[in-house]
């Protein structure tokens, strides 16, 4: 698990990936991030992460899904790896402690 | 409306991006691009489209990617562009001396190439050119009767239209409103002459533009000089204050790299207005210059042969056994005008095909020492890399591997030197321009087709200088390579002196030229021309002023002369140089039908002193006793009929003039120095003159002609003043020589450095080879001298040989130029001797200088060198 630190970024990516389920690619993902973040991340940056994602092992990716809307292109849909999960899980409970330590300081304080 | 993404963009993308990314990074913009479509409208949407796609070029979907750069060659090549420069930097001087010069050798190559292909391109410029010919006779006029066209016209059918040119007046002022337009080069001109030349109206219908009498079309030009931005159709523009015109269009410039050149153009009905009908009619007036314009540019030819048979029905009333060579018409054709014709009265100054020969051989010249500089220097410095090459044949390089070392840096080099060199060219271009009066445009370069032209050059010298010396260093066994000295190599330093050789043949052959072209130039310059016109003005005479000059000639003298400064003043009908009107002359006595025509020029009383022409016999005008014609001849003329002609009487036949022969003055020089000096006879009849020369003293010229002017505009307060000095017209008569000239001058130092730069380069080359040699030689007691002597040896020896091929050469080269002058130099001993010893000198100058420090060095050094 050492040296797979990820950043705020990659961790939205993965977490979209996540929720997408079985239909996350760039663009998708890129939608996910702008509803939830109202952030505009370019479709280059968001294909960019997937792809350290996919080199760092957190993500696994297969071709497919080519659509008239594409101009019958291939989509590269990505999933979680075991790692990629294990990796998003951890930075939750990373948050949640170091929350459950502000809430108990927040307490305290009034 | 487009609804596609722009697919240029994608190309970009498809150029940059990996395979194994682009297919589906082409899929999310795509996706994305109907996104944007439909949410911010088509124009926005392809603008985004574009920005995102160029948002892809990272590093991390690069085709250029990591990968690429870790592949073999790749690595290798790194590793041989370092060893380059480190080599590079190891030989700083002479690497920069084999760049620099062949830099300057392709920088001047390149100029005069272009300056050939502007000669080359003259006439081109319009459309119809190659069906375009002059007709004019042979080896004499350019000019024709005023009947032919007409005739040709009817005679010949292969013929689509016919059209004429003739000159407007000699120095023409057009005004309008105060404002003026002063051109030496105005023209009458039928309406054919706009179909056949194709000219291009801003203004005004081209249908019947040149139909009415005086009416006129003005270039742009004049048309800008004379109504600035106004439309200036219908208005009427006062020429010499004598006639008016109405403009009837206004059209585009003529080319400037035409032979003809005109500033407005005139109808040519005005002229048979103005010329009486016995003239016009006229079959020996050489007046027109006339062009047809034929249905096919094949048909050249067969007219050419019929211009025989046509001039016998031409000249039906002459019987043709009267009909001399001289009579014969040829067809010339547009595009051969420039640098083929030399006929009396040309329409201007021509250029000549012999410039475009000179200028060839010079550029190749040059551009032969450039490069056999390069190759001699890149030569001598692989060779010392032969213990490099043998360690590397020792750690496995195949010889392949080898010579692709050498010739890659071979074609680098010349790379670097051509593409310098085409920089320079353009840097260099304006101040050429201006050297030669001349103007160039570098587009012809820039042009895709050229300049791949160009570096194919760069790369087939690049090859041809790297492998020779790729070759010798790799053959043979490794130990071979890395014990022998290859520089030494007999083989090569044949190769390398044949080099040198041929060289400085060339640059002896340059110099003596120069030296040759110069003397010439210079004596035509200050060989006596029978005048002297040291501070003579001339004047052109106008409308009143030219009325009033008639009227009381003797009383403006008196006035004018009154002026201080003014020596005198005098009138005649042309200046030097301009062509004088050929007319039938002949003694009362000896008249007959097979005289020829002879030089005419009108002038008054004061002509000879004022020109400073000298008398020999009889005696000059006098106003008094010559009330009606007389006339003075040259000694050429005296010569032709062989007695002394003065107190004869005789007749200007083409006009019916009769008078006494008064005076035989000596031969001057009324055209350039390039014509023999023809018979010749002045005319006294000064109402027929149309220049005032003013010949003045001392040093406030200005002043004086300031004083003249307000004394002309006080009998004539209107008129137009408008003064030339007579040197300057007489200098414009040689512009093409001196421009060439200077060309010559400049580029044959140029040839000159480039040589001793390949020189230097060897000589100190061969200085550090030997520097073991000349150790040993001092510690076994040789003296400082002696070595030189020496090192000095072989260069010299190279040197003799270059000069005594060098010589024999130039020899033939200049005698040929000089045949193109009446008045020649001749060809002393000095002017290759003088040359050849300058080289040789230099030479031994410049391989001294580098050897002393060799020979000056301590030996415990030299010989502890390496």
């Amino acid at each position: 698990m050492k040296g797979t630190t990820i950043g705020e970024l990659e961790e939205l990516c993965l977490l979209s990936v996540g929720i997408l389920h079985h239909d996350a690619y760039g663009i998708t993902v890129q939608t996910e991030i702008e509803h939830r973040t109202n952030r505009k991340p370019t479709i280059s940056t968001i294909h960019s992460t997937l792809i350290r994602l996919e080199k760092k092992g957190l993500l696994q990716s297969r071709l497919g899904g080519a659509t008239e809307k594409r101009g019958g292109r291939t989509k590269r849909l990505f999933s979680l790896t075991a790692e990629g999960q294990a990796v998003i899980e951890e930075a939750r409970n990373v948050r949640i402690a170091m929350w459950d330590e502000l809430a108990h300081l927040k307490t305290s304080g009034t | 409306m487009n609804r596609q993404p722009p697919k240029w963009i994608d190309r970009i993308l498809e150029w940059y991006c990996h395979p194994a990314y682009l297919d589906e990074i082409k899929g999310d913009l795509y996706e994305s691009f109907w996104k944007w479509d439909k949410n911010k409208g088509p124009f926005q949407a392809r603008v985004l489209y574009a920005i995102n796609t160029l948002f892809f070029m990272r590093m991390y979907n690069s085709r250029f990617g990591e990968k690429r750069f870790q592949l073999k060659t790749t690595s290798m090549l790194t590793h041989l562009l370092r060893v380059s420069y480190r080599n590079f930097r190891k030989h700083k001087t002479h690497n920069l001396a084999n760049i620099l010069g062949l830099t300057v050798g392709v920088a001047i190559s390149l100029i005069m190439l272009l300056h050939i292909q502007q000669e080359l391109s003259y006439e081109k410029t319009y459309p119809k050119h190659e069906r375009i010919a002059r007709v004019s006779l042979r080896h004499d006029w350019a000019k024709s009767s005023p009947v032919l066209a007409e005739e040709i016209q009817n005679y010949f059918s292969d013929l689509e239209s016919v059209g004429r040119f003739a000159r407007y007046g000699g120095v023409n002022i057009l005004s309008q409103d105060n404002k003026k337009f002063i051109s030496k080069n105005i023209f009458q001109a039928d309406q054919q002459t706009i179909n056949i030349f194709d000219f291009e109206f801003v203004h005004g219908n081209p249908a019947g533009a040149l139909e009415r009498p005086q009416t006129m079309i003005l270039t742009e030009k004049a048309a800008t000089a004379l109504f600035g931005d106004q439309n200036p159709i219908g208005k009427t523009i006062e020429a010499n204050e004598t006639a008016k015109f109405e403009v009837t269009g206004v059209i585009k410039d003529l080319p400037e790299n035409s032979h003809i050149k005109s500033d407005a153009l005139i109808s040519m009905s005005t002229f048979y207005e103005r010329i009486p009908q016995n003239w016009t009619q006229s079959r020996g007036w050489m007046v027109m210059y006339t062009y047809v314009l034929m249905r096919d540019p094949s048909d050249f030819d067969q007219i050419n042969a019929g211009l025989t048979d046509f001039l016998g029905h031409y000249s039906s009333d002459r019987d043709p056994e009267d009909l001399t060579f001289e009579d014969r018409m040829e067809l010339m054709k547009l595009t051969d005008i420039h640098l083929h014709s030399d006929k009396i009265q040309e329409m201007g100054q021509n250029s000549s095909v012999i410039y475009i020969y000179v200028f060839c051989a010079l550029a190749i010249i040059i551009i032969l020492i450039a490069c056999v500089n390069f190759v001699n220097i890149f030569t001598t410095l692989a060779l010392k890399r032969a213990k490099e090459v043998g360690i590397r044949r020792i750690i496995g390089a195949t010889k392949k591997q080898l010579v692709i070392q050498l010739l890659s840096e071979a074609i680098l080099s010349s790379f670097l030197a051509f593409t310098l060199g085409l920089g320079f060219c353009l840097l260099a271009l304006p101040f050429y321009n201006t050297l030669v009066e001349f103007n160039i445009s570098p587009h012809e370069i820039l042009i895709l087709n050229n300049l791949l032209l160009f570096f194919t050059g760069a790369f087939l010298l690049g090859v041809i200088s790297g492998l020779y010396p790729a070759l010798l260093v790799t053959q043979g066994s490794t130990t071979a390579t890395l014990i022998s000295d290859s520089s030494s190599n007999t083989r090569l330093s044949v190769l390398r002196k044949s080099l040198i050789v041929f060289q400085f043949i060339l640059s002896t052959f340059i110099l003596i030229s120069t030296v040759a072209v110069n003397q010439q130039m210079n004596f035509i310059q200050t060989k006596d021309a029978g005048y002297d016109v040291d501070k003579v003005a001339a004047v052109r005479t106008y409308g009143k002023f030219d009325q009033e000059l008639n009227k009381r000639r003797q009383a403006l003298y008196g006035q004018f002369r009154d002026i201080p400064g003014v020596k005198s003043v005098a009138t005649s009908s042309d200046l030097i140089g301009e062509p004088l009107s050929k007319e039938g002359f002949e003694l009362i006595t000896q008249t007959g039908d097979d005289n020829p025509n002879i030089d005419m020029i009108w002038v008054d009383e004061n002509y000879l002193n004022t020109m400073g022409i000298e008398l020999l016999n009889g005696r000059g005008f006098l106003p008094k006793q010559d009330t009606s014609v007389a006339f003075i001849v040259n000694e050429k003329l005296v010569e032709l009929w062989g007695d002394n002609p003065v107190g004869e009487m005789a007749e200007a036949t083409t006009r019916g003039d009769r008078g006494p022969i008064v005076g035989v003055i000596k031969d001057y020089h009324y055209y350039s120095m390039h014509k023999t000096v023809d018979p010749l006879v002045l005319c006294y009849k000064p109402q027929w003159t149309s220049n005032l020369l003013i010949k003045m003293e001392g040093d406030r010229v200005i002043e004086t002609l300031t004083a003249f002017e307000k004394k002309v505009k006080e009998s004539a307060p209107e008129t137009l003043f408008h003064y030339n000095f007579l040197n300057d017209q007489i200098n414009s008569l040689y512009r093409g020589e001196h421009a060439m000239f200077r060309i010559f001058k400049v580029f044959s130092l140029l040839a000159l450095i480039i040589s001793c730069v390949g020189l230097l380069g060897l000589a100190s080359m061969e200085a550090q080879r030997r520097t073991k040699e000349v150790g040993i030689r001092k510690v076994l007691g040789a003296s400082g001298s002696q070595l030189l002597r020496l090192l000095n040896k072989q260069f010299m020896f190279l040197l003799l040989i270059a000069v005594v091929v060098g010589i024999p050469t130039s020899y033939l080269a200049i005698n040929e130029w000089l045949s193109g002058f009446s008045y020649q130099i001749s060809l002393s001993w000095w002017i290759f001797a003088g040359p050849s010893a300058v080289l040789i000198l230099l030479a031994l100058l410049i391989v001294t200088v580098h050897v002393m420090k060799t020979v000056k060095a301590n030996p415990v050094e030299s010989l502890h060198y390496e």
